[in-house]
């Protein structure tokens, strides 16, 4: 298994506060890391240092398995906060210019990127007229200059508009098809859950937690919450009436059906025409916004 | 560092500030050449500036015990006001376009206040416009970074002041109609003039690019750079007076004035190793240490 980032014990303390605290990130090669937390939780930050921009305080970072932090930069593409970008030179100019700084030789690399990402109609229109969806538009292509191995995507999103923001989840899993893993921290987690294949949550500057797409999306399950009195003959009431049933069962006489889910009238009539109590049934689960959002107030998942 | 100076260069050529910069020195040295102008056709005008000039000097003299000389050699201490005898029997002001040239080279002031302004706002945009970032996330050396922008600084530091000077030499050379009128050692002393208050210049590029690399905003570095020509000059020969220590000698200005003075060529060229070695070191070392926003 061959990693790409990996860090350990990552600590970067401002006026005595630590932003990021004792981080352990592994990013696999082909993942999309889906980077999760609040404002100020310590994602920018954690970035800025794996990009060499703010010294850690304490920890080690691993890129590509090496240590030579300088040289495997060279590999990534980033794009931190704002777009950074000469306000009077036009997107084209832009683009010379990183390709004269990261020494690219092929001549065409300008107008590839300029087509990847939507900006070869603009022309002589500079860049400090640019919309921020623009702005964001053209960071990405200096990101991906060079074909990076590793694209460092800090809110990319931010400033596009939903055609933009479809059009830069295609762009996004293209390139990831292509063998570059993507680090992305973004607030809109809906979109997030559309490409990620990993996730990382962090919380005051702690990773709280990382998960598979396949592990999130089992904690995050869709069921039918039953509470009854008799747990054994409601399981044998539920397999006897529903082919499909798929259940597991729970302390304190819960039993969790997964499917269906679309049917809780019947399975109510059916428990409580066969004696079982019903005290309650609910539709439990949550998209990856709600388990973010109940995760960050401390509620616990069964 | 090959790659980060051809795109230095490239942004260099594609900014507006190198020809905004320029274009406002042009626009002194042409107002300081109608002004020479006016002055030369214009007796009355140059008698009442002769008679200011020397007011003011008996004042300075009486008020800071300073020492008026003639444009002599002597030395004495304190410090000298020249009074230059050749313009008070009549000589004019802007003899050919090469003497105006090369006397508008030494001219510190405004040669040093616009190349404080280009610098502070050509790197100090890097922090601005957070565009610094990009080279430090791409694994350039932070050292190299900086040798980078001393160099860059210093090629613009020097287009500007080429650009200025060619338009003083044209400029000097239509009004005067001659375009050299000095010969033997008064051109050697005009050339070396032009040489050594480069090299001046260049020594002021390379303390302003440190101060941008410290301070890493423009607004901060323009106000630094301002005072730092305004003030410190005094400031220095304060201190040297009060507790002699000679601060004069590490004082770019005034090694530029010992080249036009005294053909210190030597000095000159130590001040500017010296100032590019500390600078550049001290630029190197906090810009290391720094967080890039």
């Amino acid at each position: 298994m061959e990693y790409i980032l990996q860090t350990n014990n990552l600590t970067k303390i401002y006026g005595g506060k630590s932003v990021v605290d004792h981080v352990n990130m592994t990013i696999k090669k082909g993942d999309i890391y889906g980077f999760i937390g609040k404002n100020g939780a310590g994602k920018t930050t954690l970035i800025r240092m794996v990009a060499g921009l703010a010294h850690p305080t304490q920890g080690e970072i691993k890129l590509f398995e090496s240590n030579d932090l300088d040289k495997q930069r060279k590999r990534i593409g980033t794009t931190i906060e704002n777009p950074a970008l000469y306000p009077n030179m036009t997107a084209k100019q832009n683009l010379e210019y990183y390709v004269k700084l990261y020494g690219i030789p092929e001549k065409d690399a300008v107008d590839q990127v300029l087509k990847l990402v939507g900006l070869e109609d603009t022309k002589r229109k500079k860049s400090k007229n640019f919309s921020l969806g623009m702005k964001q538009r053209l960071a990405i292509a200096i990101a991906l200059l060079g074909n990076p191995d590793f694209l460092m995507l800090d809110e990319p999103t931010n400033g596009l508009d939903p055609f933009g923001i479809k059009e830069m989840r295609e762009l996004l899993l293209r390139l990831n098809k292509q063998g570059i893993t993507i680090l992305i921290s973004s607030h809109i987690l809906g979109e997030l859950s559309k490409i990620a294949t990993v996730y990382g949550i962090i919380n005051n500057g702690i990773l709280v937690e990382e998960y598979t797409k396949q592990e999130l999306e089992e904690r995050c399950k869709r069921c039918l919450k039953i509470k009854v009195d008799d747990t054994k003959k409601a399981s044998m009431i539920l397999e006897e009436n529903f082919q499909t049933v798929e259940y597991d069962v729970l302390p304190e006489n819960i039993i969790r059906v997964f499917d269906p889910i679309d049917c809780s009238g019947e399975i109510n009539r059916k428990l409580v025409l066969s004696g079982v109590t019903v005290e309650s049934i609910s539709l439990v689960g949550q998209d990856l916004e709600g388990y973010f959002v109940e995760l960050m107030e401390g509620k616990n998942h069964d | 560092m090959i790659n980060l100076l051809r795109a230095d260069l490239y942004k260099l050529f594609h900014t507006k500030v190198l020809y905004v910069c320029t274009i406002v020195l042009v626009i002194i040295v042409g107002i300081v050449g109608a002004a020479f102008y006016s002055l030369d056709h214009s007796p009355e005008l140059r008698k009442e500036m002769m008679e200011s000039d020397a007011d003011n000097a008996e004042k300075d003299t009486q008020q800071n015990n300073v020492q008026v000389v003639e444009n002599t050699e002597d030395q004495a201490d304190g410090i000298q006001i020249k009074v230059d005898p050749t313009v008070e029997t009549g000589e004019e002001f802007l003899q050919s376009g090469f003497q105006f040239a090369s006397g508008l080279m030494g001219e510190s002031g405004f040669m040093v206040t616009m190349i404080g302004i280009l610098i502070a706002i050509l790197v100090g945009s890097e922090f601005k416009e957070r565009t610094i970032k990009s080279m430090v996330s791409r694994g350039y050396k932070r050292e190299a970074i900086v040798v980078t922008k001393v160099i860059v600084s210093s090629i613009a530091a020097t287009i500007m002041l080429l650009v200025a000077e060619i338009f003083a030499f044209i400029l000097g050379t239509i009004i005067s109609g001659k375009f050299n009128n000095l010969s033997g050692s008064d051109l050697t002393g005009a050339w070396n003039v032009i040489l050594g208050s480069l090299l001046g210049y260049l020594a002021f590029t390379v303390l302003f690019v440190m101060i941008v690399m410290v301070l890493r905003n423009v607004e901060m570095s323009v106000v630094l750079n301002l005072i730092l020509i305004c003030l410190i000059p005094d400031i220095l020969s304060t201190m040297e007076r009060t507790w002699d220590i000679p601060f004069s000698k590490i004082q770019i200005t005034d090694a530029i004035v010992r080249v036009i003075d005294h053909n210190d060529m030597g000095h000159m060229v130590i001040i500017f190793i010296g100032y590019l070695l500390v600078c550049t070191t001290i630029g190197c070392f906090v810009f290391k240490r720094a967080d890039v926003k």
